[in-house]
């Protein structure tokens, strides 16, 4: 089986995923997923948050992830679903209220062709690790330090913490500058 | 199912291309790794100082502690050590202040980049809040004299119940600490002061917020774009800042992501014409991150970062590092006096034959005894001076009620509406000269308590001198890096681009406050006008009901009969705190005094155990080594 591009094609369709459209309420969004590695067996969270356009440049909203979809790798089932609204650790969380705004500083410098083009390189960066893991073959550093510095320079500052809470190991890996 | 077989891969660290290992870390490698890691996180990071001393000023200081220390005179060393803590441990306070409303917990928040601090829209702070570094996070809770009543988790929840009483309920009282984690806060060792809305028209409010100036080194003036610079915040600004000699300020514009954003640029030309037809040279800074405002003419001012470069701009100013290094030397010089004082009586007890050492010891005692009734003279001196500052500090206030009853009668005999002017400017007249003459009360105590000090130090110099060979160099010398008292020539913050002056008279009152916040935590105040009411709304409209001239005459009794009550509940607790102010001076004193005494009593008492020529050899070896310390803090 080839597991070149599973992440890519993972987020090519969840929207269109039966799961996703059953759960997932109208107006949120996958994030940058978080891989943990649990039972020996690879998973791939998808992080689902929303945000608000203001009609003013770089002033749009970031909601806080609402809710996380797990999947587990290869095959990409659902294995756990997750409302962190109602989680203990998020208690003190107000979903309704922004955490951020999108554009944030490392990306203000890039127009919409070019965000996108960092997605895609940044979920090719998600392949290229489930690909070594899955196959267990060594990961090339090069390509893993700039999958590191695409993924830092995406993610949004003010999400950091929630991928923190995702998963401590992933977010010190890849995330943690 | 694929199992995956380097369950370990996301606990590894991303090695660089170039050297990226040919197989996985070792299990130690790893666990020293973790370790260090952990020791990174846990360590709390040391205060850069973005003003640093001498190095060799910071040496000698070392050296001189434990020099003194090796030479027998653990309690100096003690001192000297305790001065260079200081200097090390000195944090530079930032006030945020202005009116409620205006913005001054989001500005923190954003500062500090996190929600440390509640918001809304109604007035909530009630206290002021401390914001300091300290790990864990956590909320500690004062009373009104310093007493530390509870410590909650630095949640959202815990600020229930210090929030202001916007309903009716009593409100809190004391101050609140914030202890947070924040880098930026540890690593410069800043300290950022929360204060309740200027405007209120709450009088404990305007004096938590005099309290905070008092002790603060810097302060920003939050100003709401939309409701920009009213009388009351110029008034403000001119009062209650600029006069107290605060060294460093800025305007914090706020809100202005509440203003359309083709009318933001406008907006700060507005602000900037407006400081400059008021003739206050004042930099603004907008701390928004993510606030746009087109044209890019005013770049240069938005952004945290520009308010965090400003903070630490102002902390490494040639004038503060000079205040620091002046406040270090003196101090070790009077702790260096003191020590070669009590050298040289013990060398006279020493030097002397059996006999005379007898008499020299009874000698000695009783010139002591001398100096303790001496100090109870100048310390009932001292009482007596406060009494007279209370009953002139009440005349003035009774002379400057008369002056203002006058002025506004006269004003009132010429307006054409006396009903408008009733409605709309008498409020506001009055306390402008209620602040008017706050500000004048003030530095009438400021200059007594300063020349009183003056003849306080003197007289304790002179006598010291006369009884026991002992320079004192400043014996009242404050807990804080401010102008000495004695010193008319220091202006802290005569700085090029603000006319604010700091002159002796402000840095009384920072003695006085930095006395008080040694002893309990609190500052004094003179007199609080801000929020003065002045009842204009309770006047029955019947008066008003008259015509023009009836009006008039109506409206100068009012004043004559109002003004006396108005001046004398903003200044009923004054003499109180004046008195505070002089017993502090007087504890202070007397805390010296006993500390010096006791070391005297000591050392005469090793006098006698101690004779012949080791002793006398040892003792001028300390002297000589005293000498060449003093030569060292010119």
């Amino acid at each position: 089986m080839d597991y070149k591009s599973l992440i890519t094609e993972l987020y090519a369709g969840i929207k269109k995923r039966p799961e996703v459209k059953a759960v997932i309420p109208m107006g949120y969004v996958p994030g940058y997923p978080v891989l943990t590695i649990r039972n020996e067996q690879l998973i791939v969270a998808v992080p689902f948050l929303r945000y608000k356009q203001t009609g003013e440049i770089d002033r749009t909203i970031v909601f806080p992830i609402r809710y996380v979809m797990e999947f587990v790798v290869p095959e990409l089932t659902l294995v756990c679903f997750r409302d962190l609204s109602v989680e203990e650790a998020f208690a003190d969380t107000d979903f309704d209220k922004g955490t951020g705004f999108f554009r944030h500083d490392a990306v203000k410098d890039l127009d919409r062709n070019g965000y996108a083009a960092l997605r895609a390189r940044v979920l090719a960066g998600f392949d290229i690790i489930v690909k070594s893991l899955v196959e267990d073959t060594v990961c090339d550093a090069s390509k893993e330090n700039a999958f590191k510095n695409d993924l830092q320079r995406a993610v949004e500052p003010s999400l950091l913490g929630y991928y923190k809470a995702l998963d401590g190991d992933f977010y010190s890996k890849y995330l943690k500058k | 199912m694929v199992k995956i077989k380097n369950t370990g891969f996301f606990k590894k660290t991303v090695e660089h291309a170039d050297n990226a290992p040919q197989e996985t870390a070792s299990v130690q490698e790893q666990q020293a790794t973790d370790a260090k890691e952990q020791s990174e996180q846990t360590e709390e990071p040391p205060i850069q100082r973005v003003v640093r001393l001498p190095h060799e000023l910071m040496q000698n200081v070392k050296a001189t502690a434990e020099a003194l220390n090796k030479t027998g005179f653990p309690g100096l060393a003690r001192d000297v050590a305790s001065l260079y803590r200081k200097v090390l441990d000195e944090h530079f306070t930032v006030a945020v202040v202005g009116e409620f409303n205006r913005g001054k917990s989001t500005l923190i928040n954003r500062v500090l980049g996190r929600e440390i601090l509640p918001v809304s829209d109604l007035p909530t702070t009630a206290l002021f809040t401390r914001i300091t570094f300290g790990k864990p996070g956590k909320i500690k809770v004062y009373d009104k004299e310093g007493k530390e009543i509870k410590e909650l988790p630095l949640a959202g929840k815990s600020w229930e119940g210090l929030k202001a009483a916007n309903f009716g309920e009593k409100e809190p009282e004391g101050h609140v600490v914030v202890e947070t984690g924040d880098p930026w806060l540890g690593k410069y060792g800043i300290d950022i002061l929360d204060t309740p809305g200027a405007g209120d028209l709450e009088e404990r409010r305007a004096q938590v917020i005099e309290r905070c100036l008092v002790g603060a080194d810097a302060a920003f003036v939050a100003i709401s774009a939309t409701t920009m610079l009213s009388l009351t915040e110029q008034s403000f600004i001119r009062h209650k800042i600029m006069s107290r000699g605060i060294p460093f300020m800025a305007i914090a514009l706020t809100k202005l992501d509440e203003v359309p954003v083709k009318d933001r640029e406008d907006v700060i030309t507005f602000l900037y014409k407006k400081l400059e037809s008021l003739k206050l040279k004042i930099p603004v800074v907008i701390a928004d991150d993510s606030i746009e405002i087109p044209g890019g003419k005013y770049d240069s001012i938005v952004g945290i970062d520009k308010l965090k470069s400003m903070v630490l701009s102002w902390m490494c100013h040639n004038e503060r590092q000079e205040l620091m290094r002046k406040w270090l030397v003196t101090n070790v010089r009077v702790i260096l006096n003191s020590a070669a004082a009590m050298i040289a009586r013990q060398k006279e007890i020493i030097d002397a034959g059996d006999a005379e050492r007898e008499k020299l010891i009874a000698k000695r005692n009783a010139e002591l005894s001398k100096v303790h009734e001496q100090w109870e003279t100048l310390r009932e001196g001292l009482r007596k001076r406060c009494q007279m500052c209370i009953d002139e500090f009440k005349a003035k206030a009774a002379e400057y009620g008369n002056m203002i009853t006058e002025t506004l009668q006269h004003e009132v005999a010429r307006v054409p509406v006396p009903k408008d002017w009733l409605e709309n400017e008498y409020s506001y007249r009055v306390k402008r000269e209620l602040s008017a003459m706050s500000l004048s009360l003030d530095n009438f105590v400021a200059k007594q308590v300063t020349a009183d000090l003056r003849w306080l130090n003197g007289e304790m110099s002179r006598q010291f001198k006369e009884m026991v060979g002992m320079e004192v160099e400043n014996l009242m010398a404050k807990e804080d890096f401010r102008p000495d008292v004695n010193d008319k020539a220091i202006r802290l913050a005569s700085l090029k681009d603000q006319s604010v002056k700091a002159t002796v008279v402000s840095s009384a009152l920072t003695l006085g406050a930095a006395l008080m916040l040694g002893a309990s935590g609190a500052a004094p105040l003179i007199l609080a006008t801000m929020g003065v009411g002045t009842g204009a709304n309770i006047i029955s409209r019947k008066l008003l009901e008259k015509k023009g001239e009836q009006q008039r005459e109506t409206l100068k009794k009012l004043i004559a009969g109002q003004l006396p009550q108005i001046i004398e509940e903003a200044s009923a607790d004054s003499s109180v705190k004046i008195k505070i102010i002089y017993n502090d001076i007087i504890n202070e004193a007397f805390a010296t005094e006993s500390r010096w005494m006791q070391t005297q009593r000591t050392l005469i008492r090793q006098s006698v155990a101690s004779s012949g020529g080791d002793a006398a050899a040892k003792v001028s070896q300390q002297a000589e080594m005293v000498e060449s310390l003093k030569k060292l803090f010119i």
